[in-house]
């Protein structure tokens, strides 16, 4: 029962810290139908930071790390997007490329400056202490995600599905010409999703620091486990990066008592038999029309 | 018969398409046609490179550098195989690449192997092999479904063979001593015998990339890449040709793959990943699509940028390899040989006196 409590607990936890870097993921895909490599070193960069604040002022630095992250991952995004994807038109092989090319140039940066050694997280006092959940003690950090998870989920889900700027997006998510046609500023939309998905993966980053540690290794790992959601809930398709998200931290969480030598392989294969029984994932639409 | 006559009907379009030339370039052009048809001429013209190098210089680290490239390169046309004639971009032919010399080095590291004919065929077949059943799986997708999934199945590869002890022999330090005892008849596996070895599986690569995109296979594959549906309504079976040109593309790729565990004695995990591929994706882009040259152009500048960064700047180089790859983003599907290449054909043009005609260099058409 225990080994229950804990497993749902870190599963989720892990589950939504997923969900939180595949969110800005799959409405980037879905919005420029091409693939941003650079999404997961955002991720990373976030860390970095947050680790050199929490250490510098505990956990007022803490707090105040989940803006510069997600500022940080904001400003680098806006950047990229102008300067080279934009003007590149997001076609695909070229953005990919490129999109490769600052992540390279990202990962060298945060070695430059923090080293190239793994490190483990700087965990502000904050998120130090444990409680008890059905009589397991539940350490805090890892509440932490699911209520950072529901917080940002929300004001996702509040966004897209309740305003005007959210409709905007799923409007030019399902049909960027006829968006376009009706009045919808798809660039502004563009620039403006791009941001808000690169903000919540260096917030992500600001918290994953604290449960997985450092490793500038990490973008590129964290950017395929994201893409394995995004893929699995169908592309654009909040809702089914969320369920997606949650499947794997369990699968993740129970694996690691149940089979703990193929937990690595786990995402993957869980990839590969959704592709092969629906290949536009769970909640996804079949796209007909070619990039 | 009917698809001969379609072939040919490209060809007089394509012709009527260039600028017109004056009297003694027409000879010339058509003599340049011929030789370019040719499918022995790529591989032959390769060899003798080669010989040229080797002539020039014993220098083992050139050599060293030569093999890189050639591999590179010919996993350069792996890639072009897929989006050049098919239009699948694919991010996981390191997939393929790492599994032809992950299979060499356990035959020889654990099956006691030391036939290098024997090895090699076996290395490739594996590689094949897993082509064709990973095809199975990934052409259920198409457009960026396809990039994901490719990529998803390299970084597997990946994961396995660096967390798993299977055979006792995969971890992050991969399989050394990669080698035999010699090549064949009695030729010693040494530095210039390793060379030679390379330089025949960089020819034997260029060579099937000849043969095949002078098939009616390859005319097909463009028109599945152009039109699916008419495709299939014409009667051809589209998916049965993509699944062919994806295990052709794995056994290309896989030759590459033997050339650098040839030439390395080492394979290592990252070798299936993501960085092999996108390397091969980046050679393709400068190299330009449907073009060997090009291949060759867009490896050696990739190797070379990466060996003299990583000299000048121990620690920062990968920045320098970073803005490569964004600047080379920019040159769109047509690369430095197709700008090359019209920038030649307007050169023509103007000595034709004809000018104006040229053909427009373009930004390129990237997808």
């Amino acid at each position: 029962m225990s080994l229950f409590v804990s497993g749902a607990v870190n599963g989720t936890s892990y589950g939504f810290l997923l969900f939180l870097v595949a969110s800005g993921l799959t409405l980037s895909l879905g919005l420029m139908r091409t693939l941003n490599v650079a999404h997961g070193a955002l991720f990373m960069l976030g860390g970095y930071i947050s680790s050199t604040l929490t250490a510098a002022w505990g956990s007022a630095g803490f707090i105040v790390s989940l803006l510069a992250a997600g500022a940080a991952a904001a400003v680098v995004s806006l950047i990229m997007q102008v300067a080279v994807l934009e003007r590149l038109r997001y076609t695909l092989v070229a953005t990919v490329l490129a999109t490769f090319g600052v992540l390279t140039i990202v990962q060298t940066a945060v070695q430059l400056l923090w080293g190239s050694q793994p490190r483990s997280g700087a965990i502000p006092g904050l998120l130090g202490g444990a409680v008890s959940i059905a009589g397991e003690r539940t350490p805090v950090m890892e509440l932490a995600a699911v209520g950072l998870g529901v917080i940002l989920g929300a004001a996702v889900w509040y966004l897209t599905a309740r305003t005007r700027t959210g409709l905007m997006v799923t409007a030019s998510i399902d049909d960027g010409d006829i968006a376009a046609s009706l009045g919808v500023n798809v660039n502004a939309v563009m620039r403006g999703t791009f941001m808000a998905g690169s903000a919540l993966a260096g917030i992500a980053g600001a918290y994953g620091q604290t449960v997985m540690g450092l490793n500038t290794q990490e973008g590129l790992n964290i950017l395929l486990l994201a893409l394995i959601v995004v893929v699995i809930g169908g592309i654009g398709s909040l809702a089914g990066a969320f369920i997606a998200a949650l499947a794997l931290g369990w699968l993740n969480s129970f694996g690691v008592t149940a089979f703990p030598s193929l937990v690595s392989v786990v995402p993957y294969v869980a990839l590969i038999f959704v592709l092969v029984v629906r290949p536009s994932g769970l909640l996804g639409r079949a796209r007909t029309r070619a990039a | 018969m009917m698809v001969r006559t379609r072939m040919t009907a490209v060809r007089e379009t394509q012709a009527e398409s260039r600028p017109p030339a004056a009297a003694w370039v027409r000879p010339v052009t058509a003599m340049r046609a011929r030789v370019e048809d040719n499918v022995l001429v790529g591989a032959l013209a390769l060899i003798v490179g080669l010989l040229a190098v080797r002539a020039v210089t014993a220098n083992g680290l050139v050599l060293t550098l030569v093999e890189e490239i050639l591999a590179l390169a010919v996993l350069g046309l792996s890639v072009d195989l897929l989006d050049g004639y098919a239009g699948l971009v694919s991010l996981g032919q390191g997939a393929f690449y790492g599994a032809s010399g992950y299979v060499a080095g356990l035959l020889i590291a654990k099956a006691g192997m030391g036939n290098f004919i024997a090895v090699s065929l076996i290395a490739l077949a594996a590689a094949a092999a897993l082509a064709a059943v990973v095809a199975l799986g990934v052409l259920r997708t198409s457009w960026i479904y396809f990039i994901l999934v490719t990529f998803a199945v390299g970084q597997l590869l990946d994961t396995v063979t660096g967390q798993y002890a299977i055979f006792q022999v995969f971890g992050v330090q991969g399989i050394s001593g990669i080698g035999f005892g010699q090549v064949v008849g009695g030729v010693p596996w040494s530095s210039d015998g390793i060379y030679w070895v390379v330089g025949v599986l960089a020819a034997l690569a260029f060579l099937i990339v000849s043969v095949f995109r002078n098939s009616t296979f390859a005319y097909r594959l463009q028109g599945t890449r152009d039109a699916p549906v008419r495709m299939s309504l014409l009667g051809y079976n589209v998916w049965g040709l993509r699944w062919r040109v994806f295990v052709l593309a794995g056994l290309v790729a896989g030759i590459a793959g033997l050339m650098t565990a040839y030439s390395q004695g080492l394979v290592i995990p990252d070798n299936f990943g993501v960085t092999t591929s996108a390397e091969a994706l980046i050679v393709m882009m400068i190299g330009g699509q449907r073009r060997r040259l090009g291949a060759l152009v867009g490896a050696a500048i990739v190797v070379l940028v990466q060996y003299y960064a990583q000299r000048a700047l121990p620690v920062s180089w990968p920045i320098v390899l970073g803005v490569l790859y964004i600047v080379m983003a920019f040159l769109g599907s047509r690369g430095l040989a197709g700008g090359a290449s019209s920038l030649w054909n307007r050169a023509r043009a103007e000595l034709a006196g004809s000018g104006g005609t040229a053909t427009p260099t373009g930004g390129g058409d990237g997808k």
